[in-house]
């Protein structure tokens, strides 16, 4: 009887130490990767680069519209360029720094426009 | 004793890791957020690209550029921006859009007689706007624990029949100042675009560069690889519907414009039409 209640507590043992190493392989050895994924569930590193090129994508094309669809993509066109500075790893260069101030003021001058311009 | 309690404890660790793999990945996955642009759906990936290479327009910097797109971990990067170029140069996407996309593909080190042109085409100063570029969202995201291997389709051989000539050919005017083509189409199961370089008094010409672009790129032939079928004999397999232009290599004009159709083939099923192209080389 004692034997049979060893055999079922290393069963049990070898669940437990089983279970906790499959956990730490399945976190941290192979992580689950997400694919096929959009630009809102990028690492806010590589969103604030998105963020960047779309800036400056901007003050290639001129496009506000474009522009603002694909920062739509992250969130709200506005609150998305404001928070750059303090989200972005890396020093903005210049020319990005320009491109963001423009963007930023298009889009506010738009915004302005459109509150009023519509119904009181 | 000793030896059943050790084999107890196998036992158990074996559905014990089971049960903490499902858990990891099925019951407790780490929340998305933390992707990198590796993991971006293909529309997405293309839209990255296209804005790193109008964002180095802008900001000149080769590291930020290389650094943007490496992230992407495509294999064949300077291919595939290049590919891009020419698909946006036959979707008609705005000119700069194109351009830039040439210019990142140079900088990363591409050659195809296509970028060539690209970035001699000079561009219009007011640029209509991008059409689309934006990928609508579409299915969320997957999740996919990384140790499983995607199992590879096993590509499966075909036989090449010999083609069939049927149709009326279609001759393109000649003159002898420029190169000129004459296309004719033949019905296959298996289309191929055959192309036969002459020089100005009907002598085929081998070592004549020609580039094709398609469907899945441009490529570059070289005439005379293959002496059995002729000195100017070169030729590349056709897509079902692609539509692939040619042209002697340098900035010359495309030569000829042909598309693998369905066509019905004399005995058995719907085959496609394959082409065969005369260039006869100006003076």
């Amino acid at each position: 009887m004692r034997g049979w209640k060893a055999v079922i507590g290393m069963i049990g043992l070898g669940l437990l130490i089983g279970a906790g190493i499959g956990f730490l392989l399945g976190r941290y050895v192979w992580p689950v990767r997400y694919i096929d994924v959009a630009p809102a569930e990028l690492h806010p590193d590589w969103q604030s680069e998105y963020v960047r090129m779309v800036a400056m994508a901007y003050a290639r094309d001129r496009d506000l519209a474009l522009a603002r669809a694909r920062l739509a993509l992250l969130g709200d066109p506005i609150m998305v360029l404001q928070q750059l500075p303090e989200r972005s790893p890396a020093p903005l260069s210049p020319a990005a720094r320009t491109a963001i101030a423009d963007l930023l003021r298009a889009l506010g001058a738009s915004s302005a426009s459109e509150s009023s311009g519509g119904p009181p | 004793m000793r030896g059943q309690r050790g084999i107890a404890f196998l036992v158990g660790l074996l559905p014990g890791l089971i049960g903490g793999l499902y858990l990891a990945w099925e019951v407790f996955p780490p929340p998305p957020g933390g992707s990198s642009p590796a993991e971006l759906a293909l529309p997405y990936q293309e839209l990255w690209i296209v804005l790193a290479a109008r964002a180095d327009a802008v900001e000149r910097d080769p590291a930020a550029l290389r650094r943007r797109l490496e992230a992407l971990a495509l294999p064949d990067l300077p291919e595939r921006l290049a590919a891009l170029a020419e698909r946006g140069l036959l979707e008609n996407w705005p000119s700069g859009v194109v351009q830039d996309l040439a210019r990142a593909a140079q900088a990363l080190g591409a050659h195809s007689p296509a970028l060539v042109v690209i970035l001699a085409t000079p561009v219009p100063t007011r640029m209509p706007p991008s059409p689309t570029l934006i990928p609508t969202p579409t299915a969320p995201p997957t999740a996919t624990p990384t140790p499983l291997p995607s199992p590879a389709p096993i590509p499966t051989p075909t036989r090449e029949p010999a083609p069939t000539s049927v149709e009326i050919p279609t001759v393109t005017p000649t003159r002898s100042e420029v190169p000129t083509a004459e296309q004719r189409p033949l019905c296959e199961s298996s289309p191929l675009l055959r192309i036969r370089v002459f020089d100005p008094d009907g002598k085929e010409r081998s070592g004549v560069r020609i580039w094709v672009s398609g469907p899945r790129g441009t490529e570059t032939l070289l005439t005379g690889l293959k002496p059995g079928m002729g000195d100017g004999y070169a030729d590349v397999r056709m897509e079902p519907q692609g539509t692939y232009r040619l042209g002697i290599e340098g900035p010359g004009p495309v030569l000829a414009e042909v598309t693998a159709q369905p066509c019905q083939l004399p005995h058995g099923p719907g085959g496609w039409t394959g082409w065969e192209v005369e260039v006869r080389l100006a003076r």
